[in-house]
């Protein structure tokens, strides 16, 4: 009898752990490199992210249907890195983000956008949520690099919209 | 288009730049919705007892060793593996040690040690190695060293992690089935009634998992 409650609860316990597992073990994050631009000395923003969890989360934004190619307009991908990435300058004011151009390379897309009103990233704050919607294990990778060093932290689910102070 | 740059990293990383990737690789291998290495842990920690600990560390350093090579070589491109076959293999590693916990009794009885297992564990480490070696080389395409080495310590202190709350979770397991008099026959000692149940756990989950990803 013992035998059978114990097999009973073997296979109780591996139906929950398959119920509530993901079959596969993904690594969901993207990178975003922060620098101050060369050319005009502007804040510049260049992140990273696998293309077909960021079009459909691009395309959820816009109100579209997911692209298959992973393909979406520029303008969308603009308003939802505005709604998801938050600057705010050493004053405390928000610093509005501006469209800088996109390229893939693989399974990635390099999206990068400039912040006209920081000139210098001490005392900036910056929070990121890129995907918090689609992935509540979400990690966002955020590297700055000033004075020859780079500096990094991270961004996940519980942070919410917290931004912190580059390092 | 035209006017995205390439980056070129120049800048030596700062202390949190290791922070990052060692918390990052920590996330990754406790993130209990992603279990597939919880699983294959649990697996490997089956039959131990908390007084075989030395030996369990040698078989997760083995599986740790064996994950870190095929990472390094994947994500620098020496190895390709297509990542349909690698996340096929992941559960087969799983079943093959849960399969071996059911098969193999000499620990159970404290008889004997598997030297074997460090072996075994570090061949299926190369297989685990290679399932997050493609998000990897994917997103550092040009500064790979310091985010492999700092996802690398954070997994490797994170199966320690997984490993003293399992062995935790463990001991009581087998007091509680010494108190159930479960073994009173005396032909099963408590740990042996625990590894078998651990491994059909283990074994029915991931032999799911194996037929939901076999990539025919």
């Amino acid at each position: 009898m013992r035998c059978v409650a114990t097999i009973v609860a073997c296979v109780c316990a591996a139906i929950a752990v398959e119920a509530r597992t993901a079959w596969t073990h993904p690594l969901h994050t993207t990178l975003t490199e922060i620098v101050l631009d060369s050319a005009d000395g502007t804040m510049r923003l260049t992140i990273r992210a696998f293309a077909d969890d960021f079009s459909a989360v691009v395309a959820k934004h816009a109100g579209r249907p997911r692209p298959a190619d992973y393909n979406v307009p520029a303008g969308d991908i603009a308003s939802y890195v505005a709604s998801a990435v938050s600057v705010e300058d050493p004053s405390g004011k928000h610093a509005p983000l501006v469209w800088v151009g996109l390229r893939r390379t693989g399974d990635l897309m390099w999206i990068t956008m400039r912040v006209p009103s920081v000139r210098s990233l001490r005392g900036v704050k910056l929070a990121s949520t890129l995907l918090f919607e689609n992935f509540d294990d979400q990690v966002n990778i955020v590297q700055s690099t000033y004075d020859g060093h780079r500096y990094s932290m991270l961004f996940t689910a519980g942070d919410g919209r917290k931004l912190k102070p580059i390092p | 288009m035209s006017r995205v740059p390439r980056w070129t990293p120049s800048a030596k990383p700062a202390m949190s730049d290791i922070a990052t990737y060692i918390e990052l690789g920590f996330r990754h291998i406790t993130d209990l919705k992603g279990a597939d290495h919880i699983l294959f842990l649990l697996a490997l920690a089956a039959i131990y007892r908390f007084r075989d600990w030395r030996e369990c560390v040698w078989v997760a350093t083995a599986f740790t060793v064996g994950h870190s090579l095929t990472l390094g070589l994947a994500v620098t491109n020496v190895l390709n593996i297509r990542p349909a076959l690698v996340e096929f293999l992941i559960p087969i590693t799983i079943v093959a040690t849960g399969l071996e916990n059911l098969i193999a009794r000499d620990q159970a009885k404290g008889s004997g040690t598997r030297r074997y297992r460090p072996v075994l564990a570090g061949v299926f480490g190369l297989v685990h190695g290679a399932g997050f070696a493609n998000y990897l080389r994917s997103l550092f395409v040009d500064d790979i060293a310091l985010p492999l080495f700092g996802f690398n310590v954070g997994i490797e202190l994170g199966q320690i992690c997984v490993l003293v709350l399992t062995f935790a979770a463990f001991t009581a397991v087998d007091r509680l089935i010494a108190a159930a008099r479960l073994s009173s026959d005396g032909r099963a000692a408590p740990v042996r009634i625990r590894a078998v149940a651990v491994s059909c756990v283990v074994l029915f989950v991931a032999t799911r998992w194996a037929v939901q990803r076999a990539p025919w």
